[in-house]
C-alpha cells in the first residue's frame, strides 16, 4: 500500500461528495461549510482537483443539467473513492486517538 | 447587466488559458460557478481568484506529461527537487561569487556561470526563499513569470550579442526554471520535499551545494583547480547514484542543467558560440527526454498495479 494520504482541499470534496451527487457550486459552499469556513475553494483549484479525482476514477460525472441557461454538472464518488475516503478516515481516527491518549497522560502527569 | 456580461468576457478571457479540450469539457460549468459566486455588481476578477485560475491551467497543461498518478518515487523526488534546485544554484552561484571576491578578481572571472551578475543571486535567492516558506503556488507562479522575462531578455539580447551567444546564457537559466516549474507543479510540492529532507540532509546538501560552488570559482582563474573541482563533483555524484534510489533520480535531474552549463565553458573556447550553445544543451534535452519517458512508463506501470489491485478486492 503505497498510497499517500489526501491534502486537505482533497479530503473536504471527498467528504461533500460522500453526502450525495453535487455540482462544483454545491462543492465549493459545502467544503467550506465543512470545515466552518476554514477552507474556501476557488474555481481553478476545485477543477484541477474534480479534473485528476476523475482521471484516478475516485469520482465521476453523475447528471447534467441547465439552470438559468448555465450549464450545471454533478459529480458522485465510486466506490473506489469511497474505499479511499474510508481508508483516509480510519488513519486520520488512529492517529488522532493516539494523540489523544497521549495527551492525556501528559496532562496527567502535568 | 452589462457589468455581468464584461465580467463574463474576462473570465472567459482567463479561462483561455486552459487547454482546448478542457475548454470544451469544462468552460461553461467553470463559468456559471465563477458567475454564481461574483460578488452583486463585481466588473473584474479578482487577483486572487486570477492567480488562481492561472495556477490551475498550469497544472491541468502540465499534467498528462507529468501525470500525478506517476509513482510516488518520482513524485517525491521532483518534491525534493523543487527545494533543492533553487537552493543549489543560489549556493553554486554564491560560493563563486564569494570566491572571486576573495581573489579580488573581476567579476568577470567567475562570469561564465553568471547570466545577468545582478540578477544571478536575486533569482535564486527569490526561488529558494518562496519554498522555504513552503508557499508553491506563488513560487510557481513567479517561476512562470521568470521564464517569460528571461525569454524576452534573451531575444533582446540575441540582437545584440547574436542567438548562439545569447542560448549560450540562456540556456542554464531556462533549464533551472522549467524543471523548478515541472518540480512544483508535478510533485506534492516544498512541504512535502522539506518533510524528506530532514533537517540533517538540508546540512548536507547546503554545505555539498556551496563546495561545489566554491572549486567551480576557483577553477575558473585557476585551472590547477579544475581537476580537484571535477574530483569533487564526481564524488558527490558516485555518492548520489549509490545512496538511495530517490538521490539517485535527484542525481538525473540536477544533471539537466548542470550538464548544459559545465558543457558551455568546457566547448566555448573551442567551438564558434552558435554550435557550442546547441551542442551544450543537447545532452541536456536527452536527459528530459529520458526522464519524461521513465515517468510515464512508471505512471502506466503504477496504474496498471492500481487497476489490478482494485479488480483483486473487487
Amino acid at each position: 500500500m503505497n498510497e499517500r494520504s489526501f491534502q486537505e482541499p482533497t479530503f473536504l470534496i471527498l467528504t461533500a461528495l460522500a453526502a450525495g451527487a453535487q455540482h462544483g457550486y454545491g462543492i465549493m459552499t459545502d467544503v467550506a461549510q465543512i470545515s466552518s469556513g476554514r477552507v474556501r475553494l476557488r474555481a481553478g483549484t476545485l477543477y484541477a482537483a474534480l479534473d485528476r479525482l476523475t482521471a484516478e476514477q475516485l469520482i465521476e460525472v453523475d447528471h447534467e443539467e441547465i439552470v438559468d441557461t448555465r450549464l450545471r454538472r454533478y459529480y458522485r464518488l465510486t466506490p473506489p473513492g469511497a474505499q479511499r475516503l474510508a481508508a483516509e478516515v480510519e488513519r486520520l481516527r488512529a492517529n488522532a486517538s493516539v494523540a489523544a491518549r497521549r495527551l492525556a497522560l501528559l496532562t496527567g502527569t502535568a | 447587466m452589462s457589468g455581468g456580461s464584461a465580467l463574463e468576457r474576462r473570465y472567459g478571457r482567463l479561462l483561455s488559458c486552459y487547454p482546448a479540450a478542457h475548454r470544451r469539457q469544462h468552460e461553461q460549468e467553470m463559468l456559471g460557478v465563477l458567475m454564481t459566486d461574483a460578488r452583486p455588481g463585481q466588473r473584474r476578477p479578482g487577483l486572487a481568484e486570477s492567480a488562481d485560475l492561472i495556477w490551475g491551467a498550469l497544472r491541468v497543461r502540465l499534467r498528462p506529461g507529468l501525470d500525478s498518478a506517476a509513482d510516488p518515487g518520482w513524485r517525491d523526488t521532483l518534491a525534493v527537487l523543487s527545494v533543492v534546485l533553487p537552493l543549489t544554484v543560489l549556493l553554486v552561484y554564491a560560493g563563486s561569487e564569494a570566491t572571486a571576491f576573495s581573489l579580488t578578481l573581476e567579476p568577470d572571472g567567475a562570469g561564465s556561470l553568471l547570466l545577468y551578475p545582478a540578477a544571478s543571486l536575486a533569482v535564486p535567492l527569490l526561488l529558494t526563499a518562496l519554498v522555504l516558506l513552503r508557499l508553491r503556488r506563488t513560487a510557481a507562479l513567479a517561476t512562470a513569470g521568470l521564464m517569460i522575462a528571461i525569454t524576452a531578455a534573451s531575444l533582446i539580447q540575441a540582437g545584440v550579442i547574436g542567438l548562439g551567444n545569447a542560448l549560450e546564457a540562456a540556456a542554464f537559466a531556462g533549464f533551472v526554471l522549467v524543471l523548478e516549474l515541472a518540480a512544483l507543479l508535478a510533485s506534492p510540492g516544498p512541504r512535502r520535499g522539506l518533510q524528506i529532507l530532514s533537517r540533517r540532509y538540508r546540512m548536507l546538501v547546503a554545505a555539498v551545494a556551496a563546495a561545489v560552488g566554491a572549486a567551480t570559482g576557483l577553477s575558473t582563474p585557476h585551472p590547477g583547480w579544475r581537476l580537484p573541482a571535477a574530483a569533487l563533483v564526481a564524488t558527490i555524484a558516485i555518492g548520489m547514484a549509490v545512496a538511495s534510489p530517490l538521490s539517485r533520480r535527484l542525481l538525473v535531474l540536477l544533471a539537466i542543467p548542470f550538464c548544459s552549463t559545465t558543457l558551455v565553458f568546457v566547448l566555448s573556447s573551442q567551438l564558434p558560440a552558435p554550435v557550442s550553445g546547441a551542442v551544450a544543451c543537447l545532452p541536456s534535452v536527452v536527459i528530459s527526454c529520458l526522464v519524461i519517458v521513465a515517468i510515464r512508463r512508471s505512471a502506466r506501470t503504477q496504474a496498471a498495479a492500481t487497476a489490478k489491485d482494485s479488480a483483486e478486492r473487487d
